[in-house]
């Protein structure tokens, strides 16, 4: 006989892998077998969680189609359970695990994309922060540079070397083909935005380095010095007065 | 914000559980719906839905029923997540807190699912004990639902319906008695739904859930899936018809949570609800007369 614990173990295992024999031979079976009955609620899970996916994830299953996607997402499944009682978490690996998955290897931009939609989700949700104006950086008693600029968390910032935006905004509408639109190659240092609305903006390399250094958590001379690695010409008053200006900095303190 | 009192137990005016596609049109058509039931869960970690939400509480009473609690679990529940709704009910004032018969993970990992006990001494005590854990953190009592059941642990000692009774008179819980549950189970189990109801101790009922399943065929037999996705079908009303004349009224939920229907059709099934209600009154009264 299992206890509960060593039950709920074996019915975990069993809805992600083959089915326990001990925890079977525990099931009443009649008009259905054990399994068949078990199986109910292994569908049932695969299901929900497929679901949650499916809903985090829109454009990778537009791009790749829905058949596809219900079989990546059964393997990501596999792999990964949830790990918290919501799923308000659950997918944030899924764009790691798209990287290593063969069976999407030809499409290598999809992790990226997989990304931006992971962060799109997350900066939606996010709670906005009372934003402060740059005359606050005068209060700090300490060297300047060992500062650390929070940024508001209704922002993320992600780079790819693909125009993942484009790709993005290419399949907002089941149906949507990459050829009805103009895709452009390249790199693309991207800002994901929920202000009033959602924005995609593409900043130059020093001013990404910049900003999500910043949004990283270093201090404002380490970002600064990044972004200056990235271009010598870097204007780091400029950049400092439209990060303010944008209403991005939320809370300034000094490094301890 | 309005109080949290409960819609009145003499004559319940039914509910409705509200999902995000319905929040906006709910808000800005602000329909005659008595009362409103979420998931705190969706409401956690969404700072948008839940500055939404407080602009839904200022207009109507809320119940609170959890789907992430695992009270059947081995081991220790959730704490952080138990704070969080505490911060929740706190904020919303909830006349109703409600979570299931079940467990959905262990051991760090969730199948976020409502799954399966077997009804023995040592899942009564887990049971039990995370009940008055909850109820002592949030300073209130809980509803416990009954689950929809695809199998039958051989090893259950006791019925589901015994086993919520233990509940009841160790804990001081009360039960929500999804009768859409109550017939998927029977129907999946060969049992008998009016027996189940009546073994259930319906002073302790405090509201009735009403929902849609699926039916689908295994081997040419047929199962029921407790998927919510449909409008509540004639036996489910029948039962509940003869649960309100055996048990009594109580606050009725209608639950749509997949493939969700417009906003109409909800509140069509909470008229149709109502209408059930006194037709039942009808009845007793020509038969009290």
């Amino acid at each position: 006989m299992l206890s509960l614990r060593e039950l709920q173990l074996a019915f975990c295992r069993s809805v992600v892998g083959p089915p326990s024999n001990e925890l079977l031979s525990l099931i009443d079976s009649d008009v259905f077998s054990a399994d068949e009955r078990l199986s109910i609620y292994r569908n049932n899970v695969l299901t929900r969680l497929s679901e949650t996916l499916k809903e985090a994830f829109p454009v990778v299953r537009r791009i790749v189609g829905p058949g596809f996607f219900d079989y990546t997402a059964h393997s990501f499944i596999e792999e990964h359970l949830p790990s918290e009682p919501c799923l308000s978490s659950y997918g944030k690996q899924f764009p790691q695990f798209l990287k290593s998955f063969p069976a999407a290897s030809e499409l290598s931009y999809l992790p990226d994309v997989a990304q931006l939609e992971w962060s799109i989700s997350q900066v939606v949700r996010a709670a906005p922060e009372d934003w402060l104006p740059i005359a606050r950086l005068g209060d700090l008693a300490g060297d300047p540079a060992t500062a650390r600029l929070r940024v508001t968390p209704c922002v993320q910032y992600l780079t790819s070397g693909f125009r993942i935006d484009q790709i993005w905004m290419a399949h907002q509408q089941e149906g949507d083909d990459l050829s009805r639109w103009h895709v452009d190659s390249g790199e693309a240092y991207l800002a994901v935005h929920a202000g009033e609305s959602l924005t995609l903006n593409i900043l130059p390399k020093a001013a990404w380095t910049f900003r999500s250094h910043l949004a990283d958590g270093h201090a404002l001379g380490t970002a600064t010095a990044m972004a200056l690695v990235v271009d010598p010409d870097f204007d780091i008053p400029a950049a400092l007065g439209s990060l303010f200006a944008e209403h991005l900095v939320t809370a300034i303190g000094d490094e301890n | 914000m309005l109080t949290n009192e409960a819609p009145g137990m003499c004559e319940p005016a039914p509910g409705v559980g509200l999902r995000a596609l319905h929040m906006e049109e709910l808000l800005a058509r602000r329909p005659d719906v008595s009362w409103l039931e979420v998931h705190p869960e969706n409401y956690m970690a969404d700072h948008r839905a839940f500055t939404r939400l407080l602009r839904v509480r200022e207009h109507y009473p809320l119940s609170f029923h959890g789907v992430a609690l695992s009270l059947g679990s081995d081991g220790e529940l959730d704490l952080g997540h138990l704070g969080r709704l505490g911060e929740l009910i706190d904020r919303f004032e909830p006349f109703s807190v409600s979570e299931h018969l079940s467990w959905s993970g262990t051991d760090g990992s969730h199948l976020n699912d409502l799954l399966p006990l077997p009804y023995t001494e040592e899942a009564l005590e887990v049971v039990v004990r995370h009940v008055d854990q909850v109820q002592s953190a949030i300073r209130r009592s809980i509803l416990i639902e009954n689950p929809s059941s695809y199998l039958r642990f051989k090893h259950s000692t006791i019925s589901e319906a015994e086993f919520l009774g233990a509940i009841v008179h160790r804990t001081g819980c009360g039960i929500l008695c999804d009768v859409n549950n109550v017939y998927v189970s029977a129907h999946n189990l060969g049992a008998d739904p009016e027996a189940y109801l009546k073994t259930l101790p319906g002073d302790a009922i405090r509201e009735f859930h009403l929902a849609g399943h699926s039916r689908n065929e295994v081997a040419g037999i047929s199962v029921l899936v407790d998927d919510h996705a449909s409008c509540v079908c004639g036996d489910v009303w029948d039962l509940y018809f003869h649960a309100l004349n055996t048990i009594g009224e109580r606050p009725t939920l209608i639950e749509w949570d997949a493939d969700l229907p417009p906003l109409d059709v909800l509140i069509g099934e909470a008229t149709k609800a109502r209408h059930i209600a006194q037709e039942g009154r009808d009845l007793r009264r020509v038969v009290a007369a």
